[in-house]
């Protein structure tokens, strides 16, 4: 093939098929295509927001006025912020280590020989495709406390007085981690389960006859195995959770105060309701730095450990 | 493969049961109270009146003619499909280049790719909404579809290399010492290995880009490109009265497409996954 | 562990399962395409030939081929009865409307993107109170005098005088020069589609009952009226409000008991830039100290409470009284929305009977290429007849004053002569004439919240509150000399 191809161009066979073998194993090859669309696309809006951090926008004249970083002052002396900025923390925490380990424990338990399977694939794909605003709203109807049945049941089977589940500190910010564990657990069983599918089928029969040794069997083998769908995981369902906003908006709009606010949920106030566009645009960075911190922290505690 | 205990498959079955219940059980009340007049949603513990043919043909059809719901529905299975697609087809070999090649900077560089996904929607909708006026897409499908591709190629990449790293690079070069060459090996090899990671990525990717909502809610305008997210938005506001019953229509017919999706997909799940199976 | 690659085998495989999962796509597409264009269209497709000629519509200028966006707000039915006429607007204009609604915030922001960029997405823009400075404040609304006396764009009949005159002060005119609505000023959007104030709903058999000769006049007497008809081992608690972190609970709750206790939001004048808030007044206390002493009379999920779930609290037969937007609590007299719909009766709240006022107005952006075809739309829309459909058919609060003393309407709204006396006295929400009406709402909200929580007492709450108000009038310049 080289030589009829050189025999067209007029290149030496050996030259031609040394140049189409080397674009053939070129990393650049197959990366270079995202990495063109991200940055043609991204250059513009980072820019763009980011000089908008620098200023202020006034509404009645229609104009910016250049306040450097006094928006991002502005924000560490609001002490809203630190409220706000602690129930992201852990509504971040609580709701990716939760989903991850009821993940992974359905993602091992789909393992056993049973009927049903596709049907409940297909029932928890559910909760994850559902309108954010829909089941904000669902959850919403479900947690009233004179309305919902979740309080009903547990007034009538267990006996316990009504539970203000959206209106009161701290079970609004509970509410809101219980809506996104629901939402989003299917997010790690999929992505844990299909990971699995690799692991030989004797490692897994091991851990689940011979008890004592099926945990060293999880801790060894497995987990290692499924690091990167672990990571995968932990990393967007961590970016994501940072940045909740449609259930804080629907279920409980950031109440009592802001106890239950998250600070995309502040960010979209100050940006959108109160039109402070430089100052939303000042903590949507404030939120990058954190995410940036948190990936790095976890690139180079947890992944440089993968022996490649 | 040993019998499994009668106890152990009670527990199994009692347990999938459980789960069941736990995930539909939200849905399943849409359900119901979709099918019910405004009163009697309202009722604690909440009444069967749900059998009253002209109720819910009053509801569908509020939801569906005169909110135009088949129409967004239309909107956003074109515009999740076309991203998708073209998100899957430059991520793909992305993600194989990543997995197979250690190159200077590859690990800074698909770090850079995952930080596209960092900033929240809110700093950047203006600007790209911006963009996309310049280049004269407000209110067309490519408007959305061009920043939704952006949005899923970290998501592909990601995935599919994990994906990826979990076949061994001995079955690419057995590939290549018959004379396939890189790509033929990704192609021809690598990829029906890789269908559950596929199937996988591209149901999440369509999962991400279904949902979204502030880009729909300034790129588009009209119902002829207007996605379900947008169009849902406006039944669901809290400072009016909200009819119930409605509401939970609107989110019914959400699901519906998307139910759709995922049994049409459960057999290519099922293929792949059996065809991966085989040791 | 090794994986014999089935190569040739495999890949016919995935290119079956691929192509039938193009193909299933594909096909799917197309219905849903076939039957989104079927069931999306509205206006049914009118041959040229049919067209009404301009002469017998009295001359009113045509615009064959152009199209028109207009956006209202969702939930209020103020884009049903426009939706259902469009085939009529096409007949009678040539106009190819399109109509859209979002949520009051949603639209909002779209709206307000649109004056920053110069694209304004939509042609006729419904405007709210809370707007007025924000967006027609700084110019970016067409004056519509000019379009009201063309005779080609507007007919002799229009009566604009029959717009009730308050409204009109409220959201049509605004005063450029000394930053605040109402005349004199300039008219940049006509009323509508609704206007709205607020109103005491109580249910007079449960008033029989308990012995309550009749409704609350002042705030104290709310709450001993509330706490006669809280009966919760019957199922029926006194009152429900909005005491959830929303804005409805300065808009509405707060709001109405502070200006019929006669409150001042703020003193000074804006041109001056002189202006005092009083959040911290012996009047705001006393509202916030009556609103949680009527929490003892609510259900208990009253702090999650936003408008709806109080109309629904009615509507269930769930609560003895409410005070509501009159648009909101009109449902309670509707037999296919409440249970309780022969049983409900209107009053005036407590107080000097003066209620926070609500509405909305129909305006031009100036970036807006076809304007005229945008004024024929909004006249199409406000005259006589539409005002009176769209209370007749969807219940919406009207805003011409014959409609308010129409026969068929006091027929089918019982409560429409209190509602005509209502909005006679009610007033703009205070924070109005400011650009930052929304953050005064909004940021007091949380402080009123955090005392139905408990978390913070009365007087401290109304500090909090003042504290914020004060600090957003300072930010945006109208506290300079203060």
């Amino acid at each position: 093939m080289a030589t009829e191809r050189a025999a067209t161009t007029g290149v030496p066979p050996r030259v031609a098929s040394r140049f189409w073998r080397h674009l053939d194993n070129n990393p650049w090859v197959f990366v270079l295509p995202v990495t063109v669309y991200l940055l043609a696309l991204s250059i513009y809006p980072l820019v763009y927001s980011f000089v908008l951090s620098l200023k202020e926008y006034h509404v009645d004249t229609r104009s910016f006025s250049w306040v450097g970083l006094g928006n991002y002052a502005a924000i560490f002396q609001n002490p809203e912020f630190y409220t706000v900025f602690r129930n992201t923390a852990i509504f971040t925490v609580a709701t990716v280590a939760i989903e991850l380990v009821l993940g992974m424990a359905l993602a091992l338990f789909m393992t056993r020989r049973m009927v049903g399977k596709s049907l409940l694939r297909t029932v928890l794909i559910i909760p994850m495709m559902t309108t954010p605003m829909v089941v904000g709203l669902m959850w919403r109807f479900l947690f009233s406390t004179d309305f919902g049945i979740i309080d009903y049941l547990l007034r009538i089977l267990f006996r316990i007085p009504p539970v203000n589940w959206l209106g009161s500190t701290p079970f609004s910010l509970i509410s809101l981690i219980i809506t996104d564990i629901w939402q989003w657990t299917p997010f790690a069983f999929l992505i844990l389960y299909a990971g699995l599918q690799t692991v030989p089928d004797e490692l897994l029969e091991a851990a689940r006859v011979d008890g004592a040794r099926a945990v060293q069997v999880f801790r060894h083998i497995i987990v290692p195995l499924l690091l990167p769908m672990i990571t995968v995981v932990i990393l967007f369902r961590g970016m994501d959770s940072f940045r909740a906003f449609d259930t804080v908006y629907t279920l409980t709009f950031g109440g009592p105060g802001r106890t239950s606010g998250t600070l995309s949920f502040l960010a979209y106030l100050e940006g959108f309701a109160y039109s402070h566009l430089g100052l939303a645009s000042a903590m949507s960075y404030v939120m990058v730095a954190v995410i940036i911190l948190g990936v790095t922290v976890y690139r180079f505690a947890v992944m440089q450990r993968i022996v490649r | 493969m040993k019998t499994a205990h009668p106890l152990d498959q009670i527990v199994t079955y009692a347990v999938l049961v459980g789960i069941l219940v736990l995930v539909a059980t939200p849905f399943i009340f849409m359900v119901l109270t979709s099918l019910k007049t405004n009163l009697d949603t309202l009722e604690v513990p909440p009444n069967l009146h749900i059998f009253n043919w002209e109720t819910i043909k009053s509801n569908y059809t509020e939801v569906l003619r005169g909110r135009s719901f088949v129409a967004y529905t239309r909107n956003s299975v074109v515009i999740v499909f076309g991203s998708t697609l073209i998100a899957m087809l430059l991520g793909t070999p992305a993600a194989y280049g990543f997995s197979r090649f250690s190159f200077r900077g590859s690990s800074d560089l698909a770090f850079w790719i995952l930080s596209n996904r960092f900033m929240p929607i809110i700093a950047v909708v203006i600007p790209i909404s911006r963009m996309m006026a310049a280049l004269g897409t407000l209110d067309t499908y490519q408007g959305l579809i061009i920043p939704y591709v952006a949005l899923e190629i970290p998501l592909v990449v990601w995935i599919m290399r994990a994906f990826f790293d979990d076949i061994s690079n001995e079955i690419d070069e057995a590939a290549m010492a018959d004379g396939c060459g890189r790509w033929g090996a990704l192609a021809r090899v690598i990829l029906p290995l890789a269908a559950p990671g596929l199937v996988t990525t591209a149901i999440f990717s369509a999962i991400f880009t279904w949902n979204e909502f502030l880009l729909g809610l300034f790129i588009v305008t009209t119902a002829a490109s207007q996605t379900v997210p947008v169009g849902a938005a406006g039944l669901l506001t809290m400072d009016r009265a909200i009819e119930w019953n409605v509401t939970a229509t609107v989110g019914v017919v959400t699901i519906v497409p998307v139910l759709v999706f995922s049994l049409l997909v459960q057999r290519h799940i099922v293929r792949g996954l059996t065809a991966g199976a085989v040791k | 562990m090794e994986r014999k690659p089935k190569a040739k085998r495999i890949s016919r495989r995935k290119f079956l399962s691929t192509g039938a999962g193009v193909a299933v796509g594909a096909v799917t597409g197309a219905s849903l395409l076939k039957s989104g264009a079927m069931a999306a269209s509205h206006a049914p497709v009118i041959p040229a030939t049919r067209r009404t000629p301009a002469a017998a519509m009295g001359g009113l200028k045509q615009f064959p081929g152009v199209t028109v966006n207009s956006i209202f707000v969702s939930g209020e039915h103020d884009d049903t009865l426009l939706r259902e006429r469009i085939g009529d607007v096409k007949n009678q204009l040539g106009i190819n409307l399109t109509v859209s609604d979002l949520g009051a915030g949603a639209m909002h922001d779209k709206i307000a993107e649109g004056l920053r960029s110069g694209h304004s997405p939509y042609d006729v823009s419904t405007i709210v109170g809370f707007w007025l400075a924000e967006m027609v404040g700084p110019g970016n609304f067409e004056p519509l005098e000019p379009y009201l006396k063309n005779p080609e764009l507007t007919p002799a009949d229009f009566d604009f005088a029959d717009f009730v005159p308050k409204h009109l002060d409220y959201i049509s005119y605004w005063n450029l020069q000394e930053h605040r609505n109402g005349r004199p000023g300039q008219l940049f959007l006509l009323p509508g589609p609704h206007s709205d104030a607020h109103m005491v709903v109580y249910r007079k058999d449960l008033f029989d009952k308990y012995n309550i000769s009749a409704p609350p006049k002042t705030w104290d007497e709310y709450v001993q009226v509330a706490k006669k008809l809280h009966h919760p081992a019957d199922g029926i608690y006194g009152t429900a409000f909005v005491a959830a972190n929303d804005p409805s609970i300065s808009l509405s709750e707060w709001g109405n008991r502070y200006v019929s206790m006669g409150g001042k939001f703020y003193s000074g004048s804006l041109r001056d830039k002189t202006v005092v808030p009083h959040l911290d007044s012996p009047e705001s206390v006393a509202a916030i100290e009556n609103m949680v002493e009527l929490l003892d009379y609510s259900p208990p999920g009253v702090t999650s409470y936003a408008l709806t779930n109080v109309a629904d609290a009615m509507s269930a037969g769930k609560i003895g009284i409410m005070m509501i937007w009159v648009t909101i609590g009109g449902r309670a007299w509707a037999p296919s929305l409440s249970k309780v719909a022969d049983k409900v009766a209107a009053a005036v709240p407590p107080g000097n009977g003066v209620t926070i006022r609500g509405g909305w107005g129909m305006g031009i952006p100036k970036d807006v290429k076809n304007k005229e075809a945008a004024w024929a739309v909004i006249r199409y829309y406000s005259t006589k007849e539409a005002d009176k459909a769209r209370v007749m058919n969807y219940g919406t609060a009207a805003v011409r004053t014959s409609t308010f003393k129409d026969p068929d309407v006091v027929k089918a709204y019982p409560y429409y002569p209190t509602f005509g006396k209502l909005l006679e006295n009610a007033t703009p929400y205070p924070s109005i004439p400011f650009p930052e009406s929304w953050e005064l709402v909004m940021e007091p909200s949380k402080s009123w919240n955090l005392a139905m929580a408990k978390q913070l007492k009365p007087k401290e709450a109304c500090q909090q509150a003042q504290a914020a108000a004060q600090e957003i009038l300072k930010k945006g310049g109208w506290s300079k000399s203060a």
